[in-house]
């Protein structure tokens, strides 16, 4: 049951946000969708995320669009991890974990469901903030409980779940955001189907399976970070000159920016080679 | 010994006693019902008015008219007359009562008001056991009448009823004959002031402008029914002859001169000519026992070419109810009625409040001591404030032969017998002048 | 690719029991401990008032009521009290405290904001207007309506004043099905303004016993309080006190977020109207009979909070007896210290919750957050 979309556009009076988009999200695959700012990235994830309805096209998941989903069905097999979070009530954060268990839910909570909430919590690396009160936290370690939510709601399953991310690396530390890559990953392995809205290019070339280009709202790009990552699309995409090599550790493109800069400081000059 | 005959004589007549007075007793014991109609056209069964509780200024005052004032235990935050009210428990403003409170006072009867309120309260009491009379409201002589009627048939004392109706018509066909005799028909504007930003005026359809008729004057309102928000446009669109307030609202502006500098009254005849006439709240407009009466004092007070007497100046203020119900326990109306002319000091209800305790009672009980006391406020002849300052340092001798008045100006202002202070002068009657003083003379040697 | 141990299910089963059995253990005592204190106050407010009646008399009246003869004698004046004016007050107080108090929580939780109560919706403000309209053209141009409901005039409009305008409010700031709640509050803001405008303009033309009249409705007494009332009001009640609860989750996940509460699964539209729905009907049955008591939606869910935290699931149905107990204990003030007057509930309550809710925004400053 793959999650697709097709034909996409959101108009907002004559300005369209994202223009004739299509898009595959197969379960166990990590598919990157990156661009400049302004490119619709987010826009295509709140249609994905069913947020915002498209003035054309449709998502489906399975053979159904997500209009037909009950909302409940459809957040046991999907789930969202926006880009901030405005909670400002004194939630633990552990209970913040456990609303993730929420479409599963009837009556109580259940031992399992408080096990898989230690579980997501151990994944990202925040038990020590088990009893911590929410809005005590720091940016980053808000983003992290906020993750192990987004990873205990579709913890588990039978049919096969996905994961949208959007911009889930911004507020995070170096160590963090490899850390949060490698969950993603590792949820992919398992069978789910993680789209990832990412800034930074060699991440999405470290991790992604396929890379999705946006510019000024359409597909400018798809496919593998080998055939998508050139000098020549990056250009194109972001109106800057970069040097593509071959990652000195790992079988992927490493992308190396090679901005002008107008006054030359030891540091930007050529080096002599 | 006593033949058979003697002794079944004997007992017949102790039988036939015995039929007559026991009867006679019981009845006197067993509470006698009786069955009123109230407000509504109802039938209400009276039996027990051993504790009254009475709501609504008009229905206190009557009550206390009646003299039935002992068997009242408690009334509403509006009854304010008479002056013995004050010293009863206070059931809190009748739109708004609470059932168990008033249940602790353990009423028997309560009388009052349509207005009473909520609804549910008054069937908690009335579920406890208490009978309500509701009096039809009154907006007329006649409705004063049953008003009274009312109330004196559900306590049992139609002819003292019967008295204040009598006062009530004869002091009402005083006003209409001297009606008969006025030669203009003023325009009177009632203004409620509760402050000076918050004025309004009675149109058609209110209490003010039912007495404004009766009175002899004209509304100088009739494009609306009830009150509105003066504007001075309409004011002088008005254009009153003479303005008619309570005389807390006219306090409430600062008086007369406060009163002309609200929009547009100065414009009007009555803003020009100064003819303002200020009149105590319940007096005016509590539709009651003093009606009649004040009927008669607004006539005098509308009417340009009538001169109040001093009766009218006293009674209209609405600070002399005491001095008043003295004059009249003393027998002293007539003469104060009379052409006179007098020049009165006249001590105001918190003067006689501050009296020592039961020193009131002691002088209302007997009657020459009163008369001695009073006389000894008026002066023969109109002796206005110019005189009076004239007599500093002198004495003047009042209508009580043995008593003397001593003049003193001070820096304060003049001062009588050194101790009493007068606070307004030269409010001219008629039949002689009124100033007004803060405490009771008492002669030296009050026999 | 950076390698990582794969978790596996279960794998990292650690400290998921001790900070979670805690926080079971105070779960469990909130809410019976509240119980127990609104039944200490029920029986302080039965027992106490101007008419003296010994608490062996009460029992009394209560067993003879269910046809128990006591040995213990009682007045007849004595039993009226008890059963026609205490009784249902009481009663009314712990109905209308509870719905007051758990409106309050939810619409905090709508709004995402502490600092929240019914009134952001419109209905004491439309409630007021309709009272006020009805209190000084009653007599006039309404006199219509006056002679053909009679005494239930005054809370049928104040009832229908209330929902309308929230019914306004709640339309203002729908568009396509979605209800914009910051949009609410702005609109809230306005139409609060217009019915406050409008209340002004009746003060300015009522009479004495008018304005008094207003006054005294706007702030609030349980005087009306009969069994009649409670039997007509009982419906309305219940629609915030049964149902509401059930919504707790949900309320739980909107706090995240109306999108994230969206991806949860929750049918947030269909919450928010719920909700609005249930609180005006609630609040507005309320204010219709009793006036406007102020704090008590405002101040009673921020107490939960402080002890219980911020989960719905504590949060409701504590507010709802927390708000009973309040309640209950300031109409028992409020009609014993100045006897035979009645202080006005609702100054009672912002007496005591006015002072209290400064108390709590100062120790919260120090902590940074609102609860």
């Amino acid at each position: 049951m793959t999650l697709f979309a097709e034909g996409l556009t959101v108009q907002i009076g004559d300005k369209s946000l994202i223009e004739n988009i299509a898009l595959t999200l197969t379960p166990g695959e990590i598919l990157a969708v990156v661009g400049p700012n302004g490119a619709g990235k987010s826009t295509l994830l709140k249609v994905l995320a069913g947020e915002m309805q498209p003035s054309q096209g449709q998502v489906y998941v399975g053979n159904r669009s997500i209009a037909g989903w009950r909302k409940r069905d459809l957040a046991r097999i999907r789930a969202v991890l926006p880009q901030a979070s405005t909670l400002t009530f004194g939630f633990l954060a552990q209970e913040v974990v456990l609303m993730g268990r929420t479409p599963h839910l009837s009556g109580g909570e259940s031992r399992e469901d408080h096990a898989i909430v230690a579980d997501a919590m151990h994944m990202t690396r925040t038990d020590h903030l088990i009893d911590r009160v929410y809005t005590t936290l720091s940016g980053g370690e808000r983003q992290r409980v906020q993750l192990a939510r987004v990873l205990a709601q579709i913890w588990e399953g039978e049919a096969p779940r996905y994961l949208l991310l959007d911009e889930p690396t911004n507020n995070l530390d170096l160590s963090h955001q490899h850390g949060t890559l490698t969950i993603a990953r590792q949820f992919a392995e398992r069978g789910v189907g993680v789209l990832t809205v990412l800034h930074d290019l060699n991440l999405a070339a470290q991790y992604a399976d396929r890379v999705l280009v946006l510019k000024n709202g359409q597909v400018l790009a798809e496919g593998t970070p080998l055939s998508v990552l050139t000098p020549d699309i990056i250009q194109q995409t972001f109106d800057l000159p970069v040097m593509v090599q071959p990652h000195p550790c790992y079988n992927c493109p490493l992308i190396i920016p090679m901005p002008h800069f107008v006054a030359e400081t030891p540091m930007n000059q050529e080096k002599v080679s | 010994m006593m033949s058979r005959f003697s002794i079944r004589w004997m007992l017949l007549c102790l039988l036939s006693l015995l039929l007559v007075v026991v009867p006679a007793i019981a009845q006197d014991e067993a509470p006698e019902s009786v069955t009123v109609i109230d407000a509504y056209g109802e039938e209400v069964v009276i039996e027990d008015t051993s504790r009254i509780i009475t709501m609504g200024g008009s229905v206190t005052e009557i009550v206390f008219a009646l003299g039935a004032g002992d068997q009242v235990v408690a009334r509403d935050s509006s009854s304010l007359y008479p002056q013995a009210v004050n010293e009863l428990e206070e059931v809190g403003y009748v739109r708004t009562l609470s059932a168990e409170p008033i249940l602790s006072l353990d009423p028997t009867l309560i009388i009052t008001i349509e207005d009473a309120g909520p609804p549910e309260a008054l069937e908690q009491l009335e579920a406890s056991g208490v009978t309500i009379l509701v009096v039809p409201s009154a907006d007329s002589i006649d409705g004063v009448v049953t008003k009274v009627e009312t109330v004196a048939q559900a306590l049992g004392l139609e002819e003292a009823g019967a008295e204040i109706i009598a006062t009530i018509e004869s002091d009402y066909a005083a006003a209409q004959e001297l009606q008969t005799e006025m030669t203009t028909t003023p325009r009177v504007l009632f203004i409620y002031a509760r402050g000076p930003g918050a004025l309004s005026v009675a149109g058609t359809n209110t209490s003010a402008a039912t007495m404004i008729e009766l009175s002899g004057g004209e509304n100088a309102v009739t494009e609306f029914e009830g009150f509105q928000p003066l504007t001075a446009e309409s004011v002088v669109t008005a254009a009153p002859d003479v303005i008619l307030l309570m005389t807390r609202g006219l306090e409430s502006l600062g008086g007369v001169e406060g009163l002309l500098e609200q929009p547009g009254i100065g414009q009007t005849p009555a803003g020009e000519n100064r003819r303002v006439v200020a009149m105590d709240d319940l007096y005016l407009l509590g539709f009651s026992t003093r009606t009649g009466t004040a009927v008669l004092d607004l006539t005098y007070l509308l009417h340009e070419e009538f001169d109040a007497p001093l009766l009218t100046l006293l009674r209209a203020d609405g600070r002399f109810n005491t001095l008043l119900d003295a004059v009249s326990a003393a027998g002293q109306m007539p003469l104060l009625s009379g052409v006179g002319p007098f020049t009165i000091f006249a001590p105001t209800d918190d003067a006689f409040a501050a009296l020592p305790e039961g020193m009131m009672d002691g002088l209302m009980s007997s009657t020459i001591s009163l008369q001695s006391v009073l006389a000894y406020h008026v002066l023969e002849g109109q002796v206005l404030a110019e005189d009076v300052i004239a007599l500093d340092g002198q004495t003047v001798q009042t209508l009580y032969p043995e008593g003397q008045l001593g003049v003193s100006v001070t820096d304060g202002g003049v001062m009588l017998n050194d101790s009493v202070m007068v606070i307004e002068t030269d409010h001219v009657a008629a039949n002689g002048v009124i100033h007004v003083i803060d405490a009771v003379l008492m002669p030296e040697r009050p026999s | 690719m950076a390698s990582t141990h794969v978790a596996k299910r279960g794998e990292f089963r650690q400290k998921a029991d001790s900070p979670v059995q805690v926080k079971t253990l105070r779960v469990a005592l909130v809410l019976p401990a509240l119980l127990v204190a609104l039944v200490v106050v029920v029986l302080l407010g039965v027992g106490i008032g101007a008419v003296e009646i010994t608490p062996s008399q009460a029992v009394s009246i209560l067993l003879s009521e269910l046809g128990i003869e006591s040995g213990i004698a009682f007045e007849d004046r004595q039993q009226a009290v008890l059963m026609v004016i205490r009784l249902p007050r009481v009663i009314m107080g712990i109905l209308i405290g509870a719905s007051l108090a758990i409106s309050g929580a939810a619409i905090q939780g709508l709004f995402r904001n502490p600092l929240a109560d019914p009134g952001l919706i419109g209905i004491s403000s439309g409630a007021a207007l309709a009272a006020a309209l009805m209190i000084v053209l009653g007599s006039t141009v309404l006199s219509g309506i006056v002679a053909l409901l009679g005494d239930a005039a005054l809370p049928l409009a104040a009832f229908g004043g209330g929902v309308l305008t929230t019914l306004v409010i709640y339309k203002l700031s729908s568009v396509g099905g979605r209800t914009r709640v910051a949009t609410m509050l702005l609109a809230g803001i306005a139409v609060n303004a217009i019915a406050g405008a409008g209340i002004g303009m009746m003060v300015f033309m009522a009479n004495d016993d008018q304005l008094r009249d207003i006054t005294f409705w706007s702030l609030g007494s349980l005087g009306r309080a009969s069994w009649d009332t409670i039997l007509v009001m009982l419906p309305f009640l219940f629609v915030a006190l049964v149902p509401l609860p059930f919504l707790a989750r949900s309320l739980n996940a909107l706090l995240l977020g109306e999108a994230e509460a969206g991806h949860l699964g929750v049918d947030v539209e269909r919450v928010k109207t719920l909700v609005i729905i249930m609180v005006a009907l609630a609040v507005g049955a309320g204010v219709a009979v009793t006036g406007i008591i102020g704090f008590v939606g405002l101040v009673v869910p921020h107490l939960m909070r402080l002890f219980a935290g911020p989960d719905h699931r504590l949060v409701l149905p504590g507010s709802a007896l927390l708000g009973a107990t309040l309640l209950v204990g300031a109409d028992l003030l409020a009609r014993t210290v100045a006897v035979p007057a009645e202080i006005p509930i609702g100054i009672v309550t912002a007496l005591v919750g006015g002072p209290f809710f400064l108390w709590l925004l100062l120790r919260d400053r120090a902590k940074g957050h609102l609860l």
